[in-house]
């Protein structure tokens, strides 16, 4: 063989693309990635996925925009990776905004390749799910970006209830782009690195004079306590990607199909003597309702969402004899278990994902009623505790 | 929450469960409001509000009249709560229901 060889000359085209689009933004911007505390899409990816089940898609797809330069610029993938593999050994579709490249910024090319793998999440009827870092739009492209949202958008509403969507946000998410995920089942935010909000600080300063600073406005603490935007909220993209891998096992592929039954020897007739004593006398004496929980499910397998938020109401998923179950439970140790707006608001989202997917409920109830206020009746609690 | 009248499938209630329309004391309030204003004169208030409220739950606020009515499935020990659950999956596993064909509902977001 020479170097003239064609096919050598092919292979070796390829292995230069190929490694160009590993590169993402470059090494230099990794770096600032790494450093800020956050992993690339690839290696967020990676640790998502089963080992080696990742099949990659649209590689090679780059920006057409000749607009202010831009064309100068082209990087192979377009700021997003997307694909398909195992989570647990069942499939998944995924896409991962690149902040390394453009910023992660979603224009055309890049809204095409996620639209392509959630037609396909539909096709196979596999939950997708959408690792999110991106500055927003790439205000180079104007319109067509603004277009490439809107076909996400359209198909988050086709997709709801059809097949389990699942965010994480692990970096800017700000604007329009705060859309998409609002609309998808779960909403998983990092800790200090993830931001969500319709419009930032600084256009708040100029509006509403008001101060305040990304964390405060749409940091992870503010969307999992205050906002109820988030259903959880991890210290790390590490620790994110961990809890998103155990709602899987949850939960089903789609509405036809059902959740995974994971044994864990824990007995069907174990006696559960402690509510005996755990539950008071006194009516009006509280108590912790998780340890009730945990009492019932099978042993280690309650998984709590929205911990942080409307805390007089518990929602999560447990395992009974292996067999997924959502629950929604009052709290009586927080504000006696009151249903409030926020309460009632949680607990309903959460039984209509259940029973979209087929997910058996457990209601666990110990209440005394709708909390009484003028700010409760102001604020609507008749539509959102119908 | 997730009565028989909303379609819950299996209800179970502890023995110690309160399952009214109001907590004792909001009750005897409004029922006994003559009994009450009469005692209040006499200076017998405390007493006899004890009393009432004592009877309104010994009668009212227990999962008795509502297990007589069929509103509750079974009334079980609290140590029963695990096994009594899964059974009770385990039986609606077949389960099948469904709705009014429309294009969809209109209850508040």
């Amino acid at each position: 063989m020479t170097d003239n060889d064609p096919l050598q000359k092919q292979s070796s085209t390829l292995a230069r693309k190929n490694k160009e689009a590993e590169l993402g933004g470059g090494l230099e911007r990794v770096a600032k990635q790494h450093r800020e505390g956050k992993l690339t899409a690839r290696e967020r990816i990676d640790l998502l996925l089963d080992d080696k089940s990742f099949q990659e898609f649209d590689k090679l797809v780059t920006h057409r925009s000749h607009n202010f330069g831009l064309e100068q610029q082209r990087y192979p993938g377009d700021g997003v990776v997307t694909g398909t593999g195992t989570i647990n050994g069942r499939p998944v579709c995924v896409f991962a905004q690149d902040f390394t490249v453009f910023g992660g910024s979603l224009a055309a090319m890049h809204a095409r390749k996620i639209v392509k793998i959630m037609d396909l999440a539909e096709k196979l009827g596999c939950p997708i799910i959408g690792l999110n870092d991106s500055g927003g739009a790439r205000i180079q492209e104007g319109v067509e970006s603004l277009g490439g949202y809107a076909d996400i958008f359209l198909r988050n509403t086709l997709l709801s209830g059809v097949v389990p969507q699942l965010s994480l946000i692990m970096g800017p998410c700000a604007g329009g782009a705060v859309y998409s995920p609002a609309i998808t089942d779960f909403i998983f935010m990092v800790r200090n690195t993830s931001h969500m909000f319709i419009t930032g600080p600084d256009v708040i300063k100029a509006v509403t004079k008001e101060d305040t600073s990304k964390e405060l406005l749409g940091g992870a603490s503010t969307h999992n306590q205050l906002s109820g935007v988030a259903h959880g909220e991890a210290e790390n993209d590490e620790e994110c990607i961990k809890l998103c891998r155990e709602v899987l096992s949850y939960i089903p592929q789609n509405n036809l199909d059902r959740s995974p039954r994971i044994l864990n020897g824990d007995a069907t007739d174990r006696l559960t003597s402690e509510l005996d004593s755990l539950i008071p006398k006194t009516p009006n004496s509280p108590y912790d309702m998780a340890a009730v929980i945990e009492s019932i499910a099978d042993i280690g397998s309650f998984l709590e969402l929205q911990p942080t938020y409307a805390a007089n109401i518990i929602i999560g998923f447990i395992r009974l004899n292996g067999e997924s179950i959502g629950v929604v439970a009052n709290q009586p140790s927080v504000l006696a278990g009151c249903l409030d707006i926020n309460a009632s608001s949680k607990a309903a989202r959460f039984v209509r994902f259940c029973d979209a997917f087929n997910i058996p409920l457990l209601t666990l109830v110990d209440v005394p009623g709708f909390l009484p206020g003028v700010n409760q009746e102001h604020g609507g609690i008749i539509r959102h505790g119908a | 929450m997730s009565s028989k009248h909303i379609r819950a499938d299996i209800n179970f209630a502890f023995p110690s469960a309160e399952i009214a329309v109001m907590g004792s004391e909001g009750a005897v309030n409004i029922i006994f409001r003559k009994e009450i204003a009469a005692a209040k004169s006499t200076g017998t208030e405390q007493e006899v509000r004890t009393q009432l409220v004592n009877d309104y739950r010994e009668k009212f606020a227990t999962p008795w009249e509502a297990a007589e009515l069929g509103f509750i499935d079974s009334v079980i020990e609290p140590s029963q709560s695990r096994r009594s659950l899964i059974k009770a999956f385990e039986t609606l596993e077949t389960k099948r229901q469904t709705n009014p064909k429309k294009k969809h509902g209109n209850i508040p977001l």
